[in-house]
């Protein structure tokens, strides 16, 4: 096992993951930006070094800070949590070169995954289905290749992700005006303008499956998620499992789960994120990391993934199956509408949290929006969105907007209740000011 | 002993070849060791001792997390307390994925303290050095 893990990351991700290495009895080092020395990750770490002023890239995303962070304080692994350079082949090229083990698979399956489009088309090769789509296309094929796939479509950036770098096209016209705009902010947000065409579901349903593999292959299933709700592709309600799966709907999604495994050199955490759409499944993406929705998995196979996590990574090998799942479990992201100070900040008692702030903090305009997750697990889906709406009511925040509002008229509309929603449905969601 | 007694004293020594030495000599006591120990620093790295800059003094901070290098590789010091140095002097180097990067005084000035051991893992902005500025 690990003697010292570092921890790339901050606030509510760094906290849960010096969590399971004190479970573990590993030591941690977390790194941390000047202007959140007084954050409750920095305090709880064993040791905490000081990488950077202030914005991501000159902090939580500087590879040679990281890694110097962890030779100074003599870590043997580093722990990238989610976001800033979870997904980043070249940081985990240089970590091996450093001799720390990054928690996570290789740099060449980061690689193959961080882009979209070769993902897709080795899913495809496996036998499993994508959404209909090009990619490199030229300006010059891009009309006969649209008019194929159909509009409306998806045009988004290669190495794009988060929601950034991509748009709903409805029409030729709308495709000759966007191409160059995308293709440019693509190079600027993610140093690639490969872009490409995909079709647009109008009711498709975000379904993901969690899956965990050891050093020899053996493949766990750990239940899926269901991710529908989101604002500009960022979730905002994330459940477990998803409950508009049938028995057998669910045993094809674990097959084509297991068929982009099998043969792949893949060890580690990650999760296979698929469209669901008129009893088909179509591959989305691979997330080579620990997801923020992690939390929901583990109240209903009552298993702590990140422990699990970091055993696989130091070569614990777990046994080939399909974890039993129970109950339902929802989580919602708190999250700020912009930065500010927390003069008040109560989170209820009653549901799992995952935070990183308290009350008097300061919400930092370098890094992202989300202030707090809220767990809840009930035998049905119906307790547990009961039981979220009650610990809602609990949660005071004074000095920064939020988005509460929003998460409580989500949970107490009917349609959300009856569970008929899609990846489209905050769209024409009535926003609460 | 005069500052120039000590010199003569330390390069008498550093030709001899001798690891360690330690000498008594009328009141003073002198504890001298030459030569690197190891590579990596094995030390946790220690908390940066809280500098109050007085008036007149420059702390000189870390701008990078690294291994602080306070001799070149001929094992020269770049800088001792006490000594005077212009604005631009290499008072050390931090060193981060092999390389070397130059810590310039900032100002013209003398040595006060040096802050931090040779080898020593350094945080973005620990404090390395003090100076006290000359007009």
């Amino acid at each position: 096992m690990f003697k010292k893990v570092l921890i790339a990351n901050r606030s509510e991700v760094a906290l849960r993951i010096i969590r399971a290495c004190q479970q573990l009895q590993i030591k941690t080092v977390a790194v941390y930006a000047q202007v959140e020395a007084q954050a409750p990750f920095v305090q709880a770490a064993d040791e905490a070094i000081c990488i950077g002023p202030d914005t991501a890239s000159s902090t939580y995303l500087k590879r040679e800070a990281i890694l110097m962070a962890a030779i100074i304080t003599g870590a043997d692994a580093i722990h990238p949590g989610y976001g800033f350079l979870a997904e980043d082949a070249l940081f985990a090229e240089m970590c091996a070169e450093c001799q720390l083990t990054l928690i996570g698979p290789s740099p060449a399956m980061i690689r193959l995954m961080a882009d979209k489009a070769a993902a897709k088309a080795y899913v495809q090769q496996k036998g499993v289905a994508v959404i209909p789509g090009a990619a490199n296309v030229t300006p010059a094929q891009l009309p006969a290749v649209a008019a194929a796939i159909g509009f409306p479509l998806m045009l988004k950036a290669s190495l794009g992700g988060g929601g950034k770098g991509m748009r709903l096209i409805q029409s030729a016209a709308e495709l000759q005006q966007d191409y160059h705009l995308i293709r440019e902010e693509a190079r600027q947000a993610f140093l690639s303008d490969a872009v490409y065409l995909e079709k647009y579901l109008p009711h498709a349903r975000h379904i993901e499956v969690q899956i965990l593999v050891d050093h020899a292959g053996h493949i766990q299933i750990f239940g899926d998620r269901e991710c529908s709700l989101q604002v500009n592709h960022q979730k905002i309600i994330e459940e477990s499992p998803a409950s508009c799966l049938t028995d057998v709907a669910r045993q094809q999604l674990y097959q084509a789960t297991e068929r982009v495994l099998q043969g792949l050199a893949y060890c580690g955490v990650g999760t296979l994120e698929f469209l669901y759409a008129q009893g088909q499944f179509y591959f989305l993406e691979m997330n080579t990391r620990l997801q923020v929705e992690h939390g929901v998995t583990e109240l209903t196979t009552g298993k702590d993934l990140v422990v699990q996590q970091i055993a696989v990574a130091a070569g614990a090998t777990i046994p080939t199956r399909q974890l039993a799942f129970q109950g339902h479990a929802i989580e919602v992201r708190l999250n700020a509408n912009g930065a500010g100070d927390l003069q008040q900040f109560q989170l209820p008692t009653t549901v799992r949290i995952e935070t990183g702030y308290q009350a008097g903090m300061a919400v930092l305009p370098y890094y992202d929006a989300l202030l707090a997750k809220l767990l809840v697990w009930q035998p049905t889906r119906e307790a547990a969105i009961t039981k979220l709406q009650q610990a809602l009511q609990q949660v005071t925040v004074r000095g920064v907007q939020t988005n509460l509002k929003l998460l409580q008229q989500l949970l107490a509309d009917p349609r959300y209740q009856a569970n008929q929603v899609d990846i489209h449905f905050l769209k024409d969601f009535h926003r609460p000011d | 002993m005069d500052t120039k007694a000590l010199a003569e004293i330390l390069e008498t020594l550093k030709q001899s070849g001798f690891a360690e030495v330690e000498l008594d000599y009328q009141d003073w006591h002198l504890h001298v060791r030459q030569g690197t120990v190891s590579a990596m620093p094995t030390e946790p790295v220690a908390a940066p001792p809280a500098t109050v800059p007085q008036a007149g003094e420059t702390v000189v901070k870390s701008p990078l997390v690294g291994i602080m290098h306070l001799a070149d590789e001929q094992q020269q010091p770049f800088v001792t307390v006490g000594q005077t140095v212009e604005k631009g002097t290499i008072l050390g180097q931090v060193e981060s994925m092999k390389l070397f990067n130059e810590i310039k005084s900032p100002v013209a000035g003398k040595v006060q303290q040096i802050l931090v051991q040779d080898r020593a893992g350094v945080a973005y902005n620990a404090p390395l050095f003090v100076l006290q500025e000359v007009d």
